[in-house]
């Protein structure tokens, strides 16, 4: 009982650190219909912004980033989509899913609205953010709560993806801002 | 009466058919110098030493080759990698598509620590004798 409720407790606290919407204050620990439809929210976000970070960024670097989060979220998202389809779940949205693709509407209104270095700075900064807000979020809410062994098995596999991408992150961020250099080395 | 006479026979056949089978085996065993038995292994070239790139790992992880040894990397996963030296920095296989390999002959003795620079938490060593 005890150790339940601090589960879910730690659930909401992790939850509520992706920028949930405040009023999901009873969040249940999510099925695995709804670690679907989470990963493939949190794939296609990042797909979109490195697709427009493609037709507006002229920084080799973010460039070269942006085609990889496109490239390497696309071979997710698809692998994703088999295993769903191998172990009949259908996605359910949920708060989590729902409250991440609102706050990406704000994201891509903001870049879309900013230009030259100003782009590539909030850009990349988003993504070190981002990155980071959902490895924790895989590791803290979405791995425990797997019940399905393959879907446990591809979260650490996507797990493993996104910590490349959120290092791989903080050294184009060091490039773009050379004053976010010393974070970068030294995470947190 | 018989039976001295056929066991000999049947000893003689062995040594025949063992003296016919090593002959054998001298001739088609291997390539070395006719009639004789090659004994030590020959020196080998330089050879060629794949490690594969497979669920964000390179396998093996820690690889040992001489001077001259060819090494290939081999992109089996499902995201494209590279394989590129931080320390000291030597080799660098730019982006590696997925299903692509890439050939390094190595020529300076060292241990090199290399990673991809698409996914820097994968890293591995390759130390050359």
């Amino acid at each position: 009982m005890k150790s339940s409720s601090v589960l879910v407790l730690s659930a909401v606290a992790l939850l509520g650190s992706l920028g949930f919407a405040s009023e999901c204050v009873a969040q249940q620990p999510p099925s695995d219909a709804n670690i679907g439809a989470i990963v493939l929210a949190a794939n296609q976000i990042d797909i979109d912004y490195g697709k427009l970070a493609l037709t507006k960024s002229k920084n080799k670097e973010v460039r070269g980033f942006a085609q990889q989060m496109v490239t390497d979220h696309g071979a997710v998202q698809k692998s994703v989509i088999e295993l769903a389809g191998k172990l009949h779940l259908t996605p359910v949205e949920n708060d989590t899913s729902n409250s991440l693709k609102a706050k990406s509407v704000e994201v891509t209104a903001k870049l879309k609205s900013l230009r030259g270095k100003a782009f590539d700075k909030f850009y990349i900064d988003n993504e070190v953010a981002y990155h980071k807000q959902v490895t924790d979020a895989i590791a803290g809410v979405l791995i425990p709560n797997a019940q399905n062994g393959e879907l446990k098995a591809a979260l650490q596999g996507a797990q493993t993806l996104f910590l490349g991408h959120l290092e791989h992150a903080r050294n184009v961020q060091a490039t773009v801002d050379p004053t976010a250099a010393h974070d970068a080395k030294n995470p947190k | 009466m018989n039976a001295p006479h056929s066991s000999m026979r049947s000893v003689a056949s062995t040594l025949v058919a063992t003296a016919l089978l090593l002959l054998v085996s001298c001739s088609l065993g291997t390539q070395g110098p006719p009639g004789g038995f090659v004994l030590a292994a020959v020196p080998k070239g330089p050879q060629t030493h794949t490690i594969v790139i497979r669920e964000l790992k390179f396998q093996p992880a820690v690889l040992t080759v001489k001077v001259g040894d060819t090494v290939e990397w081999k992109n089996d996963d499902i995201v494209p990698h590279t394989a590129t030296s931080t320390r000291p920095k030597k080799f660098d296989s730019g982006i590696l598509p997925v299903g692509s390999s890439w050939k390094y002959v190595v020529t300076k003795r060292g241990t090199y620590l290399y990673d991809c620079t698409l996914h820097p938490n994968m890293k591995a060593e390759l130390i050359v004798r």
